[in-house]
């Protein structure tokens, strides 16, 4: 560029008697100036600049945020078993099951065998030995047993129809109950076998047997239970509401009936005294 | 040597005249011959053999690479050995799939069991021997409330009806009716008990199902919906409890009412007896 200049300053100072060739001859020589000019550099463009740019994000901002995402990570993991779960609270709470097992199963299970049978007569014996085996097996000879203990209903003119009809009922609701309660007795012992297969389940110690993300499907399966449960003992509660209705409507047809014989008794005697 | 070197000196000297002479003469066209000359002269291009640029870009480049490598690959490594710690520990710890096959297992048999309990309350118990009673009795052991209706009917055939007002007095038949009235309602809601019992029961077996085809993080919702039966059952026994309650109540408060008509009766017989005696 410095050349081309000298070289159109030569020639204008050559061609400095005419004025106007001078100007065009320096016209041409800004032209070729320009020409051969070199292009404005690119100041701000710096390949070692851009690279170290690069290296410095993966390095720093990539870079710290993947320790960041690790750090986080490795703090759950360390809730996860150091707080949530550790292997150490899991098996101490296994543990713990087992204890209670050892402690109170046995003792309960000793307490429920004793089984009170205290009828000295045969029929009553009989009767007690059958209301109180809890088995469902021969709930249908209740009612035989029960009529040789308390005698069947009186035949027809040997007692009052409406007697005859309320004892009957009486009877009726009484072997009703007993037998509905040899199915819960056996319910009830199914129950306990349910508790207790549960409980083995939860106590084992070996996690592939009971771990903590299996005990939500045992509990939901026990709340199913403990809703049959609470059913069948719905189901007892009605037996004793209808022995209890029983009961009370047979007083009251007691008290119908002595209400009935006292009005009449009164218009009995009212009639005598009149005669009188 | 030297006259040829003035010579040339010389000749050189007027050359240079010449041209310097023809210059100024055509000095327009000489810059124009220049322009011509910088416009058509290459212009300085980047060749393909290597450039300090290129190299420059070549280090940076292997200096990315490794940094990739020891930053970022180092970092998701860790990250990576940390998540499988993790999935490690969930798999063999937390959700063992041997113990979750337990716990399904564990479900069955409880479902098991309460199937047998259930045949066991399915086994007919009704004993009554006469009309009344046993009509009555198929009305209380249905299980079916569309049954309740019918119980007064079938109570008044083996109980009886209130005294007409000519038999009994006020105070008795007041006495009886709420008797009656008391009873029945045990029995009617017995009736609804059962069949209640009934519906948790199914309701229950259904749940017990659905457990069975649950995963460990669903379980909680069915337990949830177990829990809200569970505590509609719970209702429903405290609703049997009350109308039990109720019939033992109305029973001690028939037994306080025998008490006090008895004594008004007997001051009543008492001021008869002194009455007639006195007209005597």
């Amino acid at each position: 560029m410095w050349l081309f200049t000298a070289l159109f300053g030569g020639l204008m100072l050559l061609s400095v008697e005419n004025r106007r060739r001078m100007i065009a001859i320096m016209l041409i020589g800004c032209v070729a100036v320009l020409g051969v000019a070199p292009l404005p550099a690119q100041g701000q463009f710096c390949l070692p600049c851009v690279i170290q740019t690069v290296l410095t994000t993966i390095s720093q901002t990539i870079g710290n945020w993947l320790s960041s995402i690790n750090g986080v990570i490795s703090t759950i993991q360390k809730l996860y078993e150091q707080t949530i779960w550790p292997v150490s609270a899991i098996n101490l709470a296994k543990a713990q099951i087992q204890s209670i097992i050892a402690r109170f199963r046995a003792v309960i299970q000793s307490i429920m065998t004793i089984n009170p049978h205290t009828a000295t007569l045969p029929n009553p014996v009989a009767l007690e030995n059958i209301i109180r085996n809890r088995a469902a097996g021969d709930i249908n000879s209740v009612p035989q047993v029960y009529v040789n203990t308390f005698r069947p209903v009186p035949q027809v003119g040997a007692i009052a129809p409406q007697d005859r009809d309320m004892t009957d009922m009486d009877d009726a609701l009484a072997q009703d109950n007993l037998m509905l309660l040899k199915a819960a007795d056996q319910a009830q012992d199914l129950e306990l076998q349910a508790a207790d297969q549960i409980e083995n389940l939860v106590g084992n110690p070996s996690i592939n047997m009971s771990a903590p993300g299996s005990s939500s499907l045992i509990t939901a399966a026990a709340v199913s239970a403990e809703i049959k449960s609470q059913a069948i003992m719905q189901k007892m509660m009605a037996a004793m509401m209808r022995q209890e209705a029983g009961r009370v409507a047979h007083d009251n047809a007691l008290r119908k009936r002595a209400a009935t014989f006292a009005g009449q008794l009164q218009n009995n005697m009212t009639n005598v005294l009149q005669h009188q | 040597m030297s006259d040829q070197i003035i010579v040339w000196i010389g000749k050189t000297r007027t050359a240079v005249r010449r041209i310097g002479g023809c210059v100024r003469r055509h000095s327009v066209l000489v810059a124009v011959l220049l322009l011509l000359t910088v416009l058509i002269s290459p212009k300085k291009v980047q060749g393909q053999l290597p450039s300090p640029c290129c190299a420059v870009l070549a280090a940076g480049l292997g200096t990315i690479n490794s940094t990739l490598g020891s930053v970022i690959g180092g970092g998701l490594q860790a990250i990576n050995s940390v998540l499988s710690d993790i999935s490690s520990f969930e798999q063999t710890v937390i959700w063992p799939k041997q113990a979750i096959a337990q716990a399904f297992g564990m479900a069955g048999l409880i479902q098991g069991f309460y199937a047998q309990m259930r045949a066991i309350f399915q086994i007919p118990i009704a004993t009554a021997t006469l009309q009344n009673p046993r009509q009555l009795e198929s009305i209380l052991l249905s299980r079916n409330a569309g049954q309740i209706p019918n119980t007064t009917g079938g109570y008044a055939a083996v109980y009886g009806v209130v005294p007409t007002p000519q038999n009994a007095p006020p105070p008795v038949r007041d006495i009886i009716d709420m008797t009656d009235a008391v009873a029945q309602d045990a029995m009617e809601r017995a009736i609804a008990i059962d069949a209640i019992a009934d519906q948790e029961l199914a309701a229950a077996d259904q749940i017990n199902t659905n457990v069975q085809s649950a995963a460990p993080g669903t379980a909680p919702i069915i337990e949830a919906q177990a829990d809200a039966w569970l505590i509609r059952a719970h209702a429903y026994t405290q609703s049997a409890l009350a109308d039990l309650m109720r019939v033992r109540a109305i029973d001690l408060a028939n037994n306080g009412a025998h008490l006090k008509l008895g004594s008004a009766w007997a001051v009543t017989t008492q001021q008869n007896i002194t009455t007639t005696l006195q007209h005597k």
